[in-house]
């Protein structure tokens, strides 16, 4: 690994750090129906989404964003690293096949990573309890308005982070 | 072979390292690692989203918050008017413990008034009731503490006109308390009583307290002058009454004595 590269990996975790910190102490108060944005998977999506390079860093990108992800929550360490990092690995792929410029693109690929983000971690928690498992309950309490709710949100602050981001890239570019 | 482009061997490491982390038990002690260096900046960043919050919920609350003054107000005049109605009804239950107190109701068959305008000039008060409530012309009037006030003069639907003992036309007869002396009340207007037709041998003082004769025992007032006249057979004594319009707000309707 180049210089760079470690360089690129250190920027990256002070990144997700502090996003990690913003969203677990300063948006929590800005929650709706007890849902907050998550931020750092919006940044990941995002990041993933803008940038056009496949190098080393975009691969590990979701796995150090859900490190952080598993230090500041409750979750069995790794939970968040596996499933954020694998999502990112999926998004990546499909942004092989389809040109990046389509915003009707970004919002079908946030509403997925969403969706499928919220699955992977409730199916873990699910797998990780010791309790009785029941795969009807937990289809019926995934499958909640509740998660509308959620991906909702987190798609909101989504949007609004996209087109700030756009705005800025165009202005810079002029 | 570059390790980090091939994702299998990122997951297996990773899938390892997360294994070793947790059943050693190093996931709880990297957490606490993680909390104690973040602590600081945790706490400055929760102390300004809560403020950023209570500052946008301001903007969110002004629609609220100017509905919920209307409602406020509107709820300040009716529990005001309630207020007002309390008092009135403490009033009116102090009236009927007095008249309950003196037996009156075991007496006589009470209507409930309440004064609701003064005539200074025409010696004369009105009343709350009417010809509704059952009252009629000439019925008495008296206070909760058995003062005599006068009688009905003017009959309304739902208001009446009492004629004070002080007006001109008003008189009846009366007597001084425990003296059996037995004479005239008549009024002179502006609020003055004269007790005419004494006989003038009659032993009578001043403070002397001056009652009904029929119904008997209903106060009127003291005397408070007395005036002989040499070719007169009779003597005169200037009446204090002692009902006051502006002290009472409560007053009785005698429509029969039981």
């Amino acid at each position: 690994m180049k210089r760079n590269d470690w360089k690129k990996i250190i920027s990256l975790s002070f990144f997700f750090y502090l996003l990690a910190l913003i969203q677990g102490s300063f948006l929590i108060h800005f929650s709706f129906q007890g849902f907050f944005p998550n931020i750092i998977l919006i940044s990941t999506l995002l990041l993933s989404f803008l940038e056009n390079s496949q190098n080393n860093i975009s691969k590990i990108r979701g796995f150090l964003a859900g490190f952080f992800l598993d230090l500041s929550s409750s979750l069995p360490l790794g939970t968040a690293t596996f499933n954020l990092g694998i999502l990112n690995l999926i998004i990546k792929k499909i942004l092989q096949n389809f040109q990046k410029n389509s915003s009707l693109l970004f919002f079908l690929l946030f509403i997925f990573a969403t969706f499928s983000y919220e699955l992977l971690i409730n199916f873990s928690l699910f797998f990780l309890r010791t309790s009785p498992k029941s795969f009807i309950s937990f289809f019926k309490n995934f499958f909640s308005p509740l998660l509308l709710i959620q991906i909702s949100y987190n798609l909101l602050f989504g949007i609004l982070i996209f087109l700030l981001f756009k705005l800025f890239i165009l202005k810079f570019r002029k | 072979m570059n390790f980090f482009s091939k994702p299998k061997f990122i997951l297996i490491s990773l899938l390892l390292l997360f294994l070793v982390l947790n059943f050693l038990g190093f996931s709880q002690n990297l957490r606490n690692l993680f909390h104690f260096l973040s602590q600081p900046l945790q706490t400055f960043l929760w102390q300004a989203g809560s403020k950023t919050a209570n500052f946008l919920v301001i903007f969110s609350e002004i629609k609220n918050l100017k509905k919920e003054k209307n409602l406020c107000q509107a709820e300040n005049y009716h529990l005001l008017s309630q207020l007002v109605l309390l008092k009135e009804i403490q009033k009116e239950n102090k009236a009927l413990r007095e008249a309950l107190d003196l037996q009156l109701q075991k007496e006589f068959k009470l209507t409930l008034v309440k004064i609701t305008a003064y005539n200074l000039t025409a010696d004369s008060i009105f009343i709350n009731k009417g010809k509704n409530e059952g009252l009629s012309e000439s019925l008495a009037v008296i206070t909760p503490t058995k003062v005599l006030v006068g009688k009905i003069s003017q009959v309304g639907p739902s208001w009446s006109e009492v004629m004070l003992l002080s007006h001109p036309e008003s008189s009846l007869p009366a007597q001084i308390f425990k003296k059996e002396i037995s004479g005239l009340v008549k009024g002179k207007g502006n609020s003055r009583l004269t007790f005419e037709y004494l006989p003038k041998k009659a032993k009578i003082t001043l403070n002397d307290l001056v009652i009904t004769t029929n119904p008997k025992g209903i106060l009127i007032g003291k005397i408070s002058k007395l005036k002989t006249l040499d070719i007169s057979p009779f003597q005169e004594a200037r009446i204090i009454p002692f009902f006051k319009p502006q002290e009472n707000n409560y007053l009785f309707v005698l429509k029969a004595s039981r």
